[in-house]
């Protein structure tokens, strides 16, 4: 059982429907070691400035006043960021105590940490979102800023653990990973690991990224990736 | 039948406004013939000498007889009670400012000049007890009201004897449709509009005078005892109480027959619609289904037969109103979440949970509180046996009002929430005294020269008693307190204390600054925390002030020796209008500015979500202070923050909690743009306005543009708190 007893957070976002099944809160943390050029949510990147320490007690009771929507949509809390595995002693700590009165916790993550957060976290898990952009770990240092292996063994792990418990989500983006190539190297992946819960594909689009190209992919590509995708017998779905 | 109801449909909504005299001038013959008599028996002749003789119309909708003018929207004039513009209907239709101006003969005028009452709709506000006229007959109610009963005073004899002749003025009338309806069966050329004339006449040969047999023949009795209701002249927010539950008899031939069901229900929704008083304006006929009964779910294939007609008719008026309990019918709520999902803005849900334990707590019996209906916008009634608690003669005020102008006369030093609010509620009882008086005043002078014996014939406590509606319905002392402009009022109370109190600014800077639209004054008062957002220093004070309103109205209810008053936020377009006469206020609202649309958020204060705005509206307590309902608008985006889980979420979480009404509109800005520029295009597009549904099109451009801005708004919904 971790020990930190607080978060660094950037900011809570009731009435989420995006992250997660039915109405969520959504607690974004500060700080991702990962610097994706298509980031929607720069301002969360750095470790500091722009996050609040906050007490998890604290953060608790403030996310609860939401929980009768909660419960009778079928959602909970996301913890997402930032990087969940950051501040995994603090997350798991949030979300014991979250678990601990029956609600359904999701991390949403890019899988980018150690083996032991992930391990961690999962105790109090319900559902994990992870990011998968690509399998080509060139592709990956280069748009990312990091290394892929610890990401794609934790996914392994993951799915190997309790696949039932995780959507993939692919964040389709124009000109990193929208080609047959990179989308052929995905799907061979999970094709052999056991089929997650939900294939999700998060076609790219322009609002929030600091960058000055847009990522926006047109709706034929999706289309294309769909039918990759499904190609290997999983279950994919569109977030527009 | 498809491409019948598409003419139908057609031919109402692209009427024009025009005005139909008929009533107007056989109530004016009748009233001179009949002066001399009695007055109940004066107004029971004039209604029947307009039913002898009022144009019938076949042609518009050839399925349901019942109309109120010779043409769709050809106004249905009301002169007994006067020919004063409705100011809402004026706001909600501009081109209808002023349409009476030069349209009422001389010779009325001058008639009605010297019997001046005052208003122009009647008392409205209430369901006539339409079970009755589907499952036993209007024979049956003039056979009990022919009984000798010599232990009755005189004049109570004398109402009965005109609740009788209003009834068989009404049977009459229906064998008029079924003549009429015969000779223009023989003359058609479409052989489907002969078809349809004849089952009207077979129908109206049999009812109203008889129990129904079929469903369309309980239909066609409560359009025809409706629309005769409008016609005696009730023509606000008359209602057609539980359709579902006075059908229930007919279950199975609906399950039987779902299609053709569905089609005859769109065809009575259209009938409805077709009420011509104010022409194309609202007139609030609620409809409700679903809800519980003291034996559980009151739901039949009737009620989700009455969804899906709603849901495939683009009507406004009447809207539907669906009771939701914890044992709701899972299809029923289903459709109800799928209709919202996909922009219907019907139908409006109601929490019985809320609303049945406050009518018990004003002394009304079980049975008859589960039987409880939505009267006008969201008013509360029982059919047949209460009207007091929802009507046109309503007592209330605007609490910004009020606090306004008690905020304006009080030194900075006194100018504490402490102070306001005990100010307020001496205020509030000073109002309600005052109310109360006026308005018993006006019930004895409505009930002595504006009785209404044919819609007191079906109240079955007034037709026992022989007594007009207004003193003999079962429950005769639920009065109505309406109020508005609380969350304004709450968010001045935050504003003093937090800017006054604490902050040391001065009330007169702050109104000045707010008045002369001052960046910097806007800009702290929009700091100040606001109601609806799940603030609890904001809620806390929105708590207060209930609390004082409540403790004043029931110490003067209990003086009177009368029950709680129903206490009702009750919008519908008055908003504006209440905005137009007040200046600017310490909220940081502009002078002129509407007020809040509902029990939530004033639009524009809010930040955190629609989760947050229910979990204010939470911590008041409903069944306590709004015995009589308040409003509470919701807009989602379209897409996936209005999925049906979602809303079903939402709703039932905020019901589970304590809520007592949602009102849900799925907005898209873009398309609402696109209906103003091409309005062709966008005739089915009905939405929810503040208290009132309508269709887009044909709505001012000051509620469109209202409603854009909520669309604008409910895109950014997501709440941050932190």
């Amino acid at each position: 059982m971790s020990t930190s007893t607080t978060l660094t957070i950037h900011a809570v976002q009731r009435f989420c429907v995006q992250d997660g099944p039915g109405i969520r809160t959504v607690v974004f943390l500060q700080g991702c070691p990962l610097r994706c050029w298509w980031c929607h949510n720069p301002a969360m990147q750095p470790e500091s400035p722009g996050g609040t320490p906050r007490r998890v007690e604290t953060l608790v009771r403030e996310v609860e006043r939401d929980a009768r929507y909660w419960v009778h949509s079928g959602g909970g809390v996301t913890l997402s960021g930032g990087e969940p595995l950051l501040q995994a002693d603090g997350g798991a700590s949030f979300l014991a105590a979250l678990k601990a009165h029956g609600y359904h916790c999701c991390v949403e993550t890019a899988g980018f940490g150690p083996a032991a957060s992930i391990s961690l976290l999962d105790v109090f898990t319900s559902l994990w979102l992870f990011d998968l952009k690509t399998v080509n770990g060139e592709a990956f240092h280069r748009a990312c800023g990091g290394d892929l292996k610890p990401v794609l063994s934790n996914l392994r792990t993951l799915l190997h653990r309790r696949a039932a418990s995780v959507w993939v989500r692919i964040p389709l983006i124009r000109g990193y990973n929208d080609d047959s190539e990179s989308l052929d190297g995905i799907a061979g992946f999970l094709a052999d690991l056991p089929t997650p819960a939900r294939i999700q594909l998060l076609p790219g689009h322009g609002i929030g990224v600091a960058g000055s190209v847009d990522p926006t992919v047109e709706a034929s590509v999706c289309r294309k990736a769909e039918t990759m995708l499904r190609r290997a017998d999983n279950p994919v779905e569109v977030c527009w | 039948m498809k491409h019948l109801l598409k003419r139908m449909e057609d031919r109402l909504f692209s009427a024009t406004d025009t005005v139909c005299l008929d009533r107007a001038r056989l109530v004016t013959e009748a009233y001179a013939r009949y002066a001399d008599e009695p007055v109940p028996i004066l107004r029971a002749r004039v209604f029947e000498h307009v039913l002898r003789n009022m144009r019938l119309d076949l042609l518009s909708n050839p399925v349901f007889a019942g109309n109120t003018s010779s043409v769709p929207r050809a106004w249905m004039l009301i002169p007994e009670f006067g020919f004063d513009e409705d100011a809402q209907v004026a706001l909600e239709h501009s081109e209808l400012k002023g349409f009476l101006d030069g349209k009422i003969p001389p010779d009325i005028r001058v008639f009605w000049r010297d019997r001046q009452f005052g208003g122009h709709g009647g008392i409205g506000h209430m369901s006539l007890d339409l079970d009755l006229v589907v499952n036993r007959g209007l024979d049956s109610i003039v056979a009990s009201l022919e009984k000798r009963r010599d232990d009755l005073p005189p004049e109570n004899r004398v109402f009965r004897e005109a609740m009788a002749v209003s009834c068989r003025a009404v049977i009459e009338w229906a064998h008029r449709y079924a003549q009429a309806a015969e000779e223009a069966a023989s003359q058609t050329d479409d052989p489907d509009v002969a078809v349809c004339l004849r089952r009207m006449a077979a129908a109206c040969r049999h009812v109203p005078a008889q129990p129904a047999r079929n469903l369309f023949e309980g239909l066609q009795a409560m359009a025809l005892v409706h629309m005769a209701g409008v016609i005696e002249g009730q023509g606000m927010s008359m209602s057609i109480g539980l359709p579902d539950r006075a059908l229930a008899r007919f279950r199975s031939e609906v399950e039987d027959n779902p299609e053709q069901s569905v089609n005859l229900i769109r065809a009575f929704l259209l009938r409805i619609a077709s009420n011509s008083f104010l022409g194309r304006g609202s007139k609030t006929q609620a409809i409700t289904i679903g809800g519980a009964a003291p034996e559980g779910d009151a739901c039949s294939a009737v009620t989700l037969a009455f969804l899906d007609a709603f849901d495939k008719t683009p009507v406004s008026d009447p809207h539907l109103f669906l009771r939701c309990h914890e044992g709701l019918e899972p299809a029923v709520w289903e459709r109800g979440l799928s209709m919202l999902s996909a922009g219907r803005s019907m139908p409006l849900l109601v929490n019985d949970h809320q609303v049945v334990p406050g009518l018990l707590a004003a002394g009304v019996t079980a049975p008859d509180a589960w039987d409880y209906c939505i009267v006008g916008c969201n008013e509360l009634g029982i059919p047949g046996r209460c009207c007091q608690s929802a009507n046109s003669i309503g007592m209330g005020f605007n609490d910004l009002n009020v606090i306004d102008a008690l905020v304006r006369g009080l030194p900075d030093e006194a100018c504490n929430t402490e102070y306001v609010l005990d100010a307020y509620e001496r205020r509030v009882h000073d109002l309600a005294e005052a109310g109360l008086t006026a308005r018993r005043a006006r019930l004895a002078q409505y009930a002595a020269e504006r009785p209404f014996p044919f819609c007191s014939a079906l109240c079955p406590a007034c037709a026992e008693s022989g007594q007009d509606l207004l003193r003999g319905m079962r429950y005769p002392d639920l009065y109505g307190f309406y109020i508005r402009g609380t969350a304004n009022a709450v968010n001045v109370l935050v504003v003093i204390e937090h800017l006054v109190t604490r902050g040391h600014h001065r009330v007169g800077d702050l109104l000045a600054g707010v008045q002369a639209r001052d960046p910097k004054i806007l800009e702290t008062i929009a700091e100040a925390p606001k109601w609806g957002d799940d603030n609890d220093e904001a809620d806390r004070l929105a708590v207060a002030l209930n609390v004082c309103r409540d403790r004043a109205l029931r110490e003067v209810a209990g003086k009177a020796g009368l029950p709680p008053f129903a206490v009702c936020h009750v919008v519908r377009s008055l908003h504006h209008l209440d905005g137009r006469r007040l200046g600017p206020t310490l909220d940081g609202r502009e002078g002129g500015a509407p007020v809040g649309d509902s029990i939530g958020p004033v639009m524009g204060t809010q930040s955190n979500g629609p989760t947050a705005m229910l979990n204010s509206v939470l911590k008041l307590d409903a069944a306590q202070w709004f015995t009589g309902i308040y409003n509470l608008n919701l807009t989602l985006p379209a897409g996936a923050q209005a999925h049906p889980t979602v809303i079903r979420g939402l709703a039932e979480a905020f019901f589970h909690g304590g809520g007592q009404e949602l009102q849900v509109n799925v907005l898209d800005a873009n398309t609402l743009r696109k209906a103003r520029v091409h309005p062709e295009r966008y005739q089915g597009l009905v939405v929810r306005v503040a208290g009132l549904n309508a269709r887009f099109v044909e709505l001012s451009a000051e509620e469109q543009d209202e409603l854009i801005r909520r669309a604008e708004m409910a895109s950014g919904l997501t709440g941050r708190v932190a």
